[in-house]
């Protein structure tokens, strides 16, 4: 109501697995007025954490500092803010807004926080236990830290509302996903529908028209995203983040059976079981070597355990094109996104080998010659087009919000 | 004469072939737990004995670990290997041993043959073997993916359009779907147990694994617990809520919004298998559909293929003819070749006998 | 596996059906004993039972050998030890209280060695005699288990009437005598003209008051105090040497003990008789002797130690959860009236003890009962998923009825 007809600045928090993004964003305009991310925090890689902190566009301070967990770091950075909105009266924020992971059944619009709201959060906790301690954690530091600014949630899950029901629905029985609200949910929401409308943009075209396979890769969770019409039609995530794709120390699919087995021999409880699932498998767990894919192609193309690990990830990502292609009847548009779909031309090149035959055909230089921005890497005879775009679910989340308060 | 024996933990199916006639009348199901205690095997069989000499006996046997690469003979050696297996199948190793012994004792100096149907996918390459799990986990020599439905699928291959790139969908009790290229595997859906891959009746096929924490976490089950539903309550029955067979249960389809929802999440499931087929291919020449329940399910095999006409698949119309074994459902036109394998499970094991045989 | 279960019933049903008739009909004595130790054993043999023996105290021990090396479990019904003058036939409580566990608990091997159930470890079936009040039986038979094995037990289960709940435990259960010998004095109940039997009746008077009082516990029941017998000596209280002796069952919970019980019983006749002249009072717990028919002597003691065992020991919480997934609606229960190995089996040794059986310990008034083959065939089922759980080998993710 107060915020009508005014600009309003949106301290933006985007908390991964391994990382946390926080940008202040001048809505309507989407003007960037601050942007960081504090990445490689919480979880074993080849290096130490580091900052990268911009102010009203100019060169960022990077720099490597020891923090050993997210709530250290949001610490850090609202330090940071403190610092720069001392020096500069325009940096400043009216409101937070917070990405939440998997809300479950209990939320899928954007909500404002109040006790009630954190009340319920807490009952969603188990339902990705990595990341939504993580954003509760950090909500809570929040509302303590400043009880006087609202603050937002924008969820992961709400994209992906729109899944038809056959592609929701588990083959489990119905009297148990009934009674414990067992269904596919889908995430990286935000991400998705954010790619997909600049993707809209940039082919200037209209979502409507369009079938999009959209390919969200990063260094903590990735997933693949059917989308018709603008409509999510299905996510290869699941109830919870663990289903689909081999991620950097996530499983994804897995034969059930062989949980069961290991968990019996090994003694392990369900705690246990799930840390090696989350946090112990996927890219680290095969190679043995990191979770993160880039360090695993620097440092060789002859080694043959590097190089399965490789060839698994791709054939995953694979596996779910192919699907959604039959979903869409091949797709107009292929998107590549988040850190390891936008920087790492290896992987869309290891993807796209092979599906001329879905209408996928990949400029191998033009794919190697990227650089930044959103940018074609399809040949002239494909017929969907290659994307690579970065992401940018903090404007994605300011734009939620906006939508919200302008009422 | 060549004697097929189908060895399950319930029923033991047994069928006699002889050169030049095909199939002979004189088949026949036991239960399995009967052959154990009673003398009725020796009693069949000494029937069997003198209505035509036996020149061999090939059993189907469900599983071959990494030990059964390719069938085998029933030698020596042959008990030792199976015996392996026993902490993969606790209940089916031991029985179908001695089952084969009971055979055995009945019919001496006659060659057994062992085929499996895990061995054509023994074959698949390292990286579609592996799960994505801690090394140390995974290259546990009894963590694989094992794949399942390998005569079927193994045929589908060679005999339909063999080097060639094809995708074998197999109906049975398990679905089961096969991308193939060279006559090799590259994929399958099926892969430790039925807790992956395509939904059966009472089995769930895929899931995600944070459901499982999830309930053991907040609801506290047990593993037996969670397992029990995932594979004796799910599936067809878990969501149809019907106890039916397959071709009873579709008659329901369009009519019961459940039963209708079950078809619904298996068709999605084959899609999702067919679409990782033609990824890890490259491209498609060929579908090959076969197995039990292939005449149940025709018109989901129908909705199925006819949904892949982008691709290049043009179908024939319902009705599909009938009278051979591989009949092709293409037109002569389509660019993508689909046929309809209804060769029974017993006649390609015959057939791949004869071929040891020579 | 419910199904594979259930089919495997229905084809032992007709020799099932044969065995239960003979074992429940027997009418055991003495001169029969033998007989009936053979009709067990040649069953065990019959169903496959890769070793069966009878050692010198009379236990029945059948081994269902597993196919790895994993822990053990033991199975336990009783018998009981007929001595000279008592005979026990199989009708009424007697069928519930014995032969049902003998009869479920012999099938249920045989069930799963015919069905092929994968254990890691061994099935061990006993058949254990038992005294009127006393586990001489299940004594030897542990005092004799070779040590190494001992440690590979993972539980023991009381084949038992439970009315298919799971029980945890019982009271305790002791005879005991109270042994009054003296020269009572003249004005003792004088001008009454009584005799020896009279000088019991303060005791009995005060230890009714006592039973009226008695301690209970919320899970086990309410203790009990019986007087069994009684009996004397000597016609004349004011003569020489006169002895009377009464003779108590009683049943305790956790907290009191057959010591402690000894000693207020010896207070209150010591309290009753003390002013008389060299008068002697001793407790004791009562003492049979058995002989078996292979020669073996003991002199039990009729004691049976209370015990309980936690709710949430793992072995408790996977035997319920079996009985669950099975479909048998089992809740945790405790027997009340009856008591059991499980006194020497945990109360003793300390080997996790569950019990689970047909029939209910006690007979209704006014009821004929007997158990059907339904009801044993039941608890065949339950006592097979318990065996299962607890030391079968697993079979994830494969549904059984369809490979």
């Amino acid at each position: 109501m107060r915020f009508k007809n005014k600009t309003i600045d949106i301290l933006v928090f985007n908390c991964g697995s391994s990382s946390l993004k926080y940008k202040i964003i001048r809505m309507p305009s989407g003007k960037e007025l601050l942007w960081g991310e504090v990445e490689r925090v919480g979880i074993k890689t080849q290096k130490t954490p580091l900052v990268t902190h911009s102010v009203l566009g100019q060169k960022p301070r990077i720099f490597e500092i020891n923090l050993v967990d997210h709530q250290s770091a949001f610490v850090k950075i609202m330090e940071l803010i403190k610092g720069d909105s001392k020096r500069n009266k325009d940096i400043k924020f009216d409101v937070f807004a917070h990405r939440y992971v998997h809300p479950g059944n209990f939320f899928s619009k954007t909500t404002k926080v109040k006790k009630v709201v954190l009340r319920k959060l807490k009952d969603t906790l188990p339902l990705a236990p990595i990341h939504n301690l993580i954003s509760y954690n950090l909500i809570k530091l929040c509302s303590e830290r400043f009880p006087n600014i609202f603050q937002y949630l924008v969820f992961d899950t709400a994209f992906h509302s729109t899944i038809p029901k056959e592609l929701f629905t588990y083959g489990i029985s119905r009297r148990v996903s009934k009674r414990y609200g067992l269904r596919k949910f889908g995430f990286h929401g935000i991400s998705h529908k954010y790619v997909m409308q600049e993707a809209c943009k940039f082919l200037k075209t209209s979502a409507k028209k369009q079938k999009i396979i959209s390919c969200h890769l990063g260094t903590g969770g990735s997933s693949v995203s059917a989308i018709e019409g603008g409509k999510s039609i299905n996510n290869s995530m699941g109830f919870t983040p663990l289903e689909g794709l081999i991620m950097n120390t996530r499983s994804g699919d897995i034969d059930l059976g062989v949980v069961f087995y290991i968990m019996f021999k090994e003694k392990f409880s369900a705690e246990m079981a799930e840390v090696i699932l989350n946090k112990k498998s996927g890219i680290l767990g095969i190679s043995e070597f990191s979770s993160d894919l880039r360090d695993l192609i620097k440092n060789t193309s002859k080694n043959k355990r590097k190089k399965m690990t490789f060839d698994m990830y791709v054939n995953r990502v694979k596996k779910y094109i192919g699907f959604y292609s039959l979903l869409l009847k091949k797709a107009d548009i292929l998107i590549f996104t988040d850190s390891i779909g936008v920087n790492v031309p290896l992987v869309r090149e290891g993807v796209c080998r092979g599906l001329d035959f879905l209408g996928i055909k990949l400029d191998k230089i033009k794919n190697n010659n990227y650089l930044k921005g959103i940018k074609d890497v399809s040949t002239a005879d494909s017929q969907a087009k290659i994307l690579i775009i970065p992401t940018d679910e903090e404007i994605m989340i300011a734009r939620e919000v906006y939508k919200v308060l302008e009422k | 004469m060549i004697v097929v024996v189908s060895l399950s933990l319930k029923q033991t199916e047994i069928w006699t072939f002889k050169q030049g006639l095909g199939l002979l009348p004189q088949s026949f199901t036991l239960d399995t737990q009967d052959i154990l205690i009673s003398k009725n095997l020796d009693f069949y069989l000494k029937k069997l004995k003198k209505k035509n000499t036996i020149k061999a006996i090939s059993f189907r046997v469900l599983f071959g670990g990494d030990y059964f690469k390719k069938p085998c003979l029933v030698d020596k050696n042959f008990y030792q290997k199976f015996r392996k297996l026993l902490s993969l199948y606790p209940f089916y190793v031991p029985l179908a041993e001695k089952v084969i012994k009971s055979f055995r004792a009945s019919i001496a100096k006659v060659p057994f043959f062992v085929f499996f149907e895990t061995s054509f996918f023994s074959n698949l390459p390292q990286e579609a073997k592996r799960y994505s799990l801690p090394y140390k986990y995974s290259s546990n020599s009894n963590i694989r993916r094992w794949g399942f439905g390998g005569i079927y699928h193994e045929f589908n291959a060679k005999e339909v359009l063999s080097g060639a790139k094809v995708i074998s969908i197999v109906l049975d009790r398990q679905t089961t779907i096969s991308s193939v290229y060279k006559n090799k595997p590259l994929s399958t859906s099926l892969g430790y147990t039925p807790l992956e891959g395509v939904m059966g009746k009472t089995s769930c096929g895929d899931l995600d694994p944070g459901i499982i924490f999830y309930l053991m976490k907040k609801h506290k089950f047990s593993i037996h617990q969670i397992d029990d539903v995932l594979k004796n309550q799910s599936g067809f029955l878990g969501v149809s809520g019907y106890d039916l067979d397959l071709f009873q249960l579709y008659k329901l389809y369009g009519k019961d919004s459940n039963v209708t929802l079950s078809f619904d999440i298996y068709k999605t499931q084959i899609f999702k298998y067919i679409g990782e087929g033609i990824s890890m291919l490259g491209g498609l020449d060929c579908i090959v559909v076969s197995g039990p329940h292939l005449s149940a399910l025709l018109p989901i095999v129908y909705a199925i293929l006819k949904t892949i006409y982008f691709l290049g698949l043009s179908l024939k119309n319902l009705p599909w003819p009938n009278n051979e074994n591989v009949s092709e459902i293409s037109n002569k036109d389509s660019k993508i070749k689909a046929y309809l394998n209804h060769t029974p499970l017993e006649e390609i094991i015959y057939y791949n006998t004869k071929k040891y045989l020579a | 596996m419910y199904k594979l279960i259930k089919r495997k019933l229905q084809g032992l049903n007709r020799d099932f059906g044969v065995f239960s008739k003979k074992v429940s009909e027997f009418n055991l004595t003495r001169n029969t004993e033998h007989k009936f130790k053979n009709i067990l054993k040649e069953a065990m043999k019959g169903l496959g039972y890769d070793s069966v023996k009878v050692d010198p105290a009379g236990n029945i021990i059948g081994k269902v050998s597993g196919l790895g090396k994993g822990e053990d479990l033991i199975l336990i019904s009783h018998t009981n030890f007929p001595d000279k003058e008592s005979s026990f036939s199989g009708t009424g409580q007697q069928l519930i209280n014995s032969r049902a566990g003998i009869i479920s608990s012999i099938y249920t091997g045989g069930l799963i060695k015919s069905a092929m159930i994968p254990m890691n470890g061994d099935l061990i079936v006993c058949c254990v005699p038992r005294g009127e009040c006393s586990d001489f039986g299940i004594k030897y038979l542990f005092d004799n288990y070779p040590k190494r094995s001992l440690k590979r037990i993972k539980g023991i289960l009381l084949c038992e009437p439970t009315n298919f709940n799971l029980c945890l435990g019982h009271k305790g259960r002791i005879e005991y005598e109270i042994i009054v010998k003296g020269k009572f004095g003249n004005y003792f109940l004088e001008n009454k003209g009584i005799n020896i039997l009279g000088t019991m009746f303060p005791l009995i008077n005060e230890l009714e008051k006592v039973s009226k009082n008695l301690p209970s516990d919320c899970a086990l029941g309410n203790s009990t105090l019986k007087i069994k017998d009684v009996s004397y000596s000597g016609y004349n209280p004011a003569e020489a040497f006169n002895e009377f002796k009464v003779v108590v069952d009683r049943s305790f919970v956790p907290e009191e003990n057959a010591k402690k019980i000894l000693n207020k019983a010896k207070t209150i006749a010591k309290n009753l008789y003390q002013g008389q002249v060299s008068v002697n009072i001793n407790t004791a717990i009562a003492k049979e002797k058995i002989k078996t028919d292979s020669g073996f002597e003991v002199i039990s003691r009729k004691e049976f130690m209370p015990w309980r065992i936690e709710s949430n020991n793992p072995f408790v919480i996977n035997s319920l959860e079996s009985l669950k997934v099975g479909k048998l609606n089992s809740a945790i229960g405790y027997w009340k009236d009856i008591v059991t190995e499980g006194s020497y089996t945990f109360g003793q040794l300390g080997i996790p003890t569950i019990g689970f059986g047909a029939g209910c310990e006690t007979l209704l008034k006014d009821k004929q009962v007997s158990l059907s083959m339904a009801e044993l065939e039941k608890a065949v089922y339950g006592q097979t998923l318990i065996a299962y759980r607890n030391i079968g080998m697993p079979a994830f993710g494969w549904n059984l009825d369809e490979i």
